[in-house]
């Protein structure tokens, strides 16, 4: 029992995990949709939610992260129009992703936890790096999601749906 | 030290540890998320959407329309994806009609003359009904989500709108003036192919921008 004490003292001491201020102006998720005539990303700088950081254990951080459908922008507000009917975000206004755990495997970081996206959650493990200097944290990962698995209805244009498959990167800065 | 301060002790060290680590969104915040907002309707409307549905639109005093803003959006969605389609159906029919048009115009042949003013007069009412009905479905559908001022395919689509919807309105006028004014016949078929010459290739580039522009 002692011995349990003493860690856990110990532990709660040392502990590094702390809450980052997420950089507004630098951060963004985006995706990458495409259809055989073009393709567009959407871009959201509306990054919500929390991300505590451990700089001494990168595996004991956790992220809470969430971004309003309505926020994301691609430069063409029709496009943007038909993106907020198909993703419905009157009845599911936002996308989000919430860590359970956090592995090394090789030199790489993955992240596991739940997306949830158009009302439905999906386990995910999201390869991801990060980089650490003068108390600013860079994250940067790239994944895709299936629109179908997330009971999305493809769009089409011009007859031709669009590729089910959307690339989504999230670049996080913030300050520690 | 008794069991009972090393209990009170460990307890202490996980409840700090526990409160130092938590995420720091709020319950309330985390409930939010999932809570669909009210959707009212969208800023800088142009002013042809907010004549028909803005807050004193013509549509809102004459309670015409879905009960709910949801309900006109999914209305909005069906009704453009019938305007792709009518679309692609008018821009098929008006580049067989400029071909034979164009025949009609400059040959001498009496026989194709024969063969196809009746099918070009009839294919000149299809291509203009299906190209207003298109049309309709794109002025009165209820108003998307966004506005903007960006340049972009849409941008690009409503200024070519301007144009092939002027020159469809023109064409049959010209062409019923035309048969009906002997003296200013040739005047007004050559005043007839230029519209639909610009019609047709304006409905073209529109078509392209809307397809290949992001």
């Amino acid at each position: 029992m002692k011995k349990l004490i003493f860690i856990l003292f110990f532990q709660f001491l040392f502990s590094q995990a702390i809450p980052v201020e997420i950089d507004l102006e630098k951060s963004f998720l985006s995706y990458e949709g495409k259809h055989p005539a073009h393709s567009w990303k959407g871009i959201s700088k509306d990054i919500k939610g929390s991300f505590i950081f451990d700089k001494d254990q990168p595996i004991l951080s956790s992220v809470d992260l969430y971004v309003p459908v309505f926020s994301f922008d691609s430069g063409n507000s029709n496009r943007d129009s038909n993106m907020l009917d198909v993703v419905e975000d009157y009845f599911y206004p936002s996308v989000g992703f919430t860590s359970s755990s956090i592995t090394k495997e090789k030199d790489q970081y993955y992240i596991n936890g739940v997306i949830f996206f158009h009302g439905i959650k999906k386990k995910m493990k999201l390869p991801v790096n990060f980089i650490v200097e003068n108390d600013i944290i860079v994250v940067d990962t790239n994944f895709i999601i299936s629109l179908s698995e997330h009971n999305i209805k493809h769009p089409s244009f011009l007859t031709i749906k669009i590729k089910d498959k959307i690339a989504i990167k999230l670049h996080l800065v913030g300050s520690i | 030290m008794s069991m009972k301060i090393k209990s009170i002790a460990l307890v202490i060290i996980i409840f700090f540890s526990a409160i130092k680590a938590q995420s720091v969104v709020l319950k309330e915040n985390y409930d939010n998320r999932f809570t669909p907002q009210e959707i009212g309707l969208p800023e800088n409307m142009p002013y042809v959407k907010s004549f028909i549905w803005g807050k004193e639109g013509v549509f809102r005093k004459l309670d015409i329309g879905p009960d709910t803003r949801i309900e006109e959006l999914q209305l909005r969605r069906k009704m453009l994806k019938h305007h792709q389609w009518i679309g692609i159906l008018t821009l098929a029919g008006l580049a067989y009609q400029y071909d034979v048009g164009k025949k009609l115009y400059d040959g001498d042949d009496g026989e194709y003359w024969d063969n196809h003013y009746d099918r070009h007069k009839a294919m000149g009412y299809f291509t203009y009904a299906t190209y207003m009905t298109g049309a309709s479905l794109s002025i009165f559908a209820p108003p998307a989500r966004k506005y903007n001022d960006n340049f972009s395919s849409i941008k690009f689509h409503r200024a070519m709108a301007v144009l092939h919807f002027s020159t469809m309105m023109a064409q049959p006028f010209l062409a019923k003036k035309a048969v009906e004014d002997g003296k200013r016949y040739n005047d007004l078929m050559d005043a007839h192919l230029k519209a639909g010459t610009v019609a047709f290739f304006a409905l073209s580039l529109d078509a392209l921008g809307i397809t290949f522009f992001k």
